[in-house]
């Protein structure tokens, strides 16, 4: 394992595409650019014709007469429903949507087109669409239903579902009754029955959507609904504006609460607020600076996104976990999804304000000592106002002492990787990481410009130490709360399909490429979408940590798993498989790297053809098993301190 | 609500004065759950705090001791996690850490002990301020637990703690 394995080495003139960058620019999905159709590639990929066409269409609004399909879809245009995933299936549906002008995106399985629309929620914040067809479309959603839900996004989950005459007859295929599934992993979910009520039904789904604690809402349509058609409005039930049926209206806090979390927080030595889900969300990131800078509290970040409070401002604590225990006032604002006690670094005798939306979940899993109910941008934005200047020159210090202690740290781990993969001929995931940190923040890129899908099991302990965020959305946190490392690729395509529309916080950075981490595990469950990337041209650079084994292998090692007897084998892979191979066959370029010298120019060159030509790249980073062991190669698999940059539990 | 159990002669004045302190903090909700009784002349307390297997603490206040008995099971006297813990203990007095993380060794004196591989944190008050002891005994605990336990040691945690494996 010690030769060089490189492949792809001159990747632009054996892909010589043809016209690519007029190809990119049509894919800019719904962007209304003409482009050539055809790109040629010597291994006879190509992308048909027909997608670029079909994207660079008009949209064309359904007028009456319409079907309960296209109705819908209005709806979902007029309230700004941000983009779609789907499998193909609920066809008349995801047509009438696509027909209306939502950017809509179709790959390979229904269940990474929903993790597709999780991962574009997470950068962006916006409602987003999945759907899959009847049956087994739908059923193969559920996991990344269930990650949705734990991570608190804003996730329409649409379905077909055959016909309510034939409910029950197993007449044909593909009958299920979705709703059940679905209880528990959905904040709202119904069957459609009334052709009439659809547009109302829109309106139950975008409430819940756009109000309160994000989560998924499960909408079914069976085929009398999607396809009754309609002369006029006259024949629907509450057809009128969104304006008439939700509100935008945010609760706010009482000025009590807010001088009393304002005087908490003068009179703490070392206060620390806790910016999670429903800071982003709330789009609170500017009151939060302002908060943190006027009274000198430090900020550290939890949730399914980063960067709503940068990493290199001197009062975060994303990279500075030892300062969490100093803190004797912690905030929480927007976190959803509530720690335990003992789950967060925090001091036993720290104090709580907790700030949330909604009041019957303030108090859950730690002790709170003031509740705040309140949107979290209503909140900053009082407490700024309230809070008096105060300057904490002492905790400024700490927390800078606490950064450079990780940095160090991460110094070290980066020395001992050198050392083991000179040794074994393989990729520490050490060197990986550093690899990353140079290329993304400390070379000529702008460090705000890349959107990172940080994923992984193993392989993210080490990554998530060096990826960073300077600005909201930068960083879509893989596996955070589920525990779901599958879906990364899925992921990958939403968050980059945001990238390429510009869509919220990623305006900025439309077209730039993005780059995402999986371990090997991960690869087999999303792999194929390498193909959707390479159809829509979503520049990608894929990093895949391959050490022949699942991340929980540790064979005679304590708590390691795989050391009973006849037990190894099933922790185990075929060692040096070569995924670099299949992004290659899926339309992407490949590149297999073994020495650690090799990662850094593999990927750089990555993304300089990304970012020139649109076309993503697989870089599989071949390791070995025994990395994880903490008494053959220390570290080995490396503990998480949260909140903070490791965080993913919370 | 916990609360606090009847005084009997005034040599249990400390006693009383450790169990209100961890009582107040069990009705401020820092642990999950708190028992305490008086035990031949000793504070007995079992918590539910930042795992689920209890921890036991006991005051001794003729001595001025708090002792977290049993805290880590498992742990050889010969261990690297167990020499790495001393290690730790006593980093805990380094004079470069802040006032709020750091041990007076003038006020308090900090050992472990290890019976058949179950390690016991003793921490004995030097100057009688009972607060002080309690305040600090517990943040050492906490910072076993959420900073030394989250080095190299992730087998040890899945298996003694049920540290979740993904």
């Amino acid at each position: 394992m010690s030769s060089k394995r490189n492949a792809g080495t001159d990747p632009v003139s054996r892909r010589n595409f043809v016209a690519k960058g007029a190809v990119a620019a049509a894919v800019a999905a719904g962007a209304g650019a003409k482009a050539s159709t055809r790109a040629k590639h010597d291994s006879n990929i190509k992308i048909p014709g027909e997608v670029p066409t079909s994207l660079s269409e008009n949209p064309k609004p359904a007028e009456f007469p319409m079907t309960g399909a296209q109705i819908f879809a209005k709806a979902c245009k007029e309230e700004g429903l941000a983009a779609l995933f789907c499998a193909p299936g609920n066809y008349v549906v995801i047509n009438a949507i696509a027909s209306e002008g939502i950017p809509s995106y179709g790959g390979r399985t229904e269940g990474m087109m929903c993790a597709a629309a999780d991962g574009f929620a997470r950068v962006t914040g916006e409602v987003v669409a999945a759907s899959g067809t009847e049956g087994p479309g739908f059923t193969n959603m559920i996991m990344n239903i269930a990650a949705a839900n734990a991570a608190r996004s804003p996730l329409l989950v649409l379905a077909s579902n055959m016909t309510l005459g034939l409910e029950d007859t197993e007449h044909g295929i593909q009958r299920v009754y979705q709703q059940p599934t679905t209880v528990g992993m959905k904040k709202y979910g119904k069957r459609l029955i009334n052709p009439e009520r659809v547009h109302e039904y829109a309106g139950y789904a975008f409430r819940q959507l756009k109000s309160g604690v994000p989560r998924p809402v499960h909408l079914d349509f069976p085929g009398e609904v999607a396809r009754r058609r309609f002369e006029s409005p006259e024949e629907l039930r509450f057809y009128y504006d969104k304006s008439k049926y939700r509100t935008a209206s945010r609760p706010h806090p009482s000025p009590r609460e807010i001088a009393k979390a304002a005087a908490m927080i003068d009179k703490a030595e070392r206060p620390i607020i806790v910016a999670s889900a429903g800071v982003f969300y709330s789009k609170a990131w500017d009151a939060l600076k302002v908060v943190a800078e006027k009274g000198d509290v430090a900020v550290v970040e939890s949730g399914p996104s980063r960067g709503h409070f940068a990493d290199d401002h001197p009062l975060s604590a994303n990279t500075g976990p030892d300062a969490l225990l100093s803190a004797d006032l912690v905030v929480l604002a927007g976190q959803y999804c509530m720690p335990n006690i003992g789950e967060y670094s925090f001091d036993p005798d720290a104090t709580y304000i907790r700030i949330d939306p909604d009041a019957a979940d303030i108090g859950r899993n730690l002790p709170i000592d003031l509740g705040i109910v309140s949107c979290e941008k209503a909140a900053l934005e009082a407490l700024a106002e309230e809070l008096p200047k105060k300057s904490r020159p002492a905790w400024r210090d700490e927390l800078a002492a606490a950064r450079a202690a990780f940095e160090a740290e991460n110094d070290e781990h980066y020395r001992l990787g050198l050392k083991y993969s000179a040794q074994t001929g393989c990729v520490h995931p050490a060197v990986i990481s550093k690899g990353i940190d140079d290329l993304l923040y400390k070379g000529d890129l702008p460090k705000e410009q890349t959107t990172v899908v940080s994923g992984g099991y193993g392989i993210g302990r080490y990554t998530r130490r060096r990826i960073r965020a300077f600005r909201p959305g930068q960083v879509c946190n893989g596996a955070y709360q589920y525990g779901a490392i599958g879906p990364d690729i899925g992921y990958t395509v939403g968050a980059g399909a945001a990238v390429q529309q510009g869509t919220g916080p990623q305006a900025p950075y439309r077209g730039a490429p993005v780059l995402a981490v999986t371990g090997d595990a991960g690869f087999a469950y999303s792999g194929m979408e390498v193909e959707t990337l390479s159809k829509y041209r979503i520049p990608t650079v894929l990093v895949v940590y391959n050490n022949n084994a699942w991340g929980v292998w540790r064979a005679g090692e304590s708590g390691g798993r795989g050391d009973t007897a006849r037990a190894q084998h099933m922790y185990l892979f075929q060692e040096n498989l070569r995924y670099e191979k299949i992004g290659e066959a899926l339309g992407a370029r490949g590149e297999y790297v073994t020495d650690a010298d090799d990662f850094a120019p593999a990927l750089k060159r990555s993304y300089e053809i990304a970012a020139a030509q649109g076309i993503s790249t697989v870089i599989n980073c071949q390791a070995i098993k025994e990395f994880w062991s903490a008494r053959d190669y220390p570290p080995g698999l490396l503990q998480k301190v949260e909140p903070g940059c490791m965080a993913y539990y919370h | 609500m916990h609360g606090v159990l009847p005084l009997k002669g005034d040599w249990y004045a400390p006693a009383v004065a450790v169990e209100k302190l961890l009582r107040d903090r069990a009705n401020r909700g820092v642990f999950r759950s708190f028992a305490a009784a008086r035990v031949r002349g000793r504070l007995e307390c079992s918590l539910v705090w930042l795992k689920e297997r209890p921890v036991r603490v006991v005051f001794d206040p003729k001595r001025g001791t708090l002792v977290f008995k049993d805290l880590l099971p498992n742990l050889t006297l010969g261990s690297a996690l167990y020499r790495d813990l001393k290690r730790f203990l006593r980093e805990r007095s380094d004079a470069g850490l802040p006032e709020h993380r750091r041990v007076d060794p003038e006020r308090l004196k900090v050992r472990s002990t290890n019976r058949k591989g179950s390690v016991s944190v003793a921490i004995e008050s030097l100057d009688g301020e009972w607060d002080y002891l309690v305040t600090k005994g517990l943040r050492l605990v906490n910072e076993i637990f959420l900073g030394f336990l989250r080095g190299p040691y992730y087998g040890y945690m899945v298996e003694n703690f049920q540290e979740p494996e993904d």
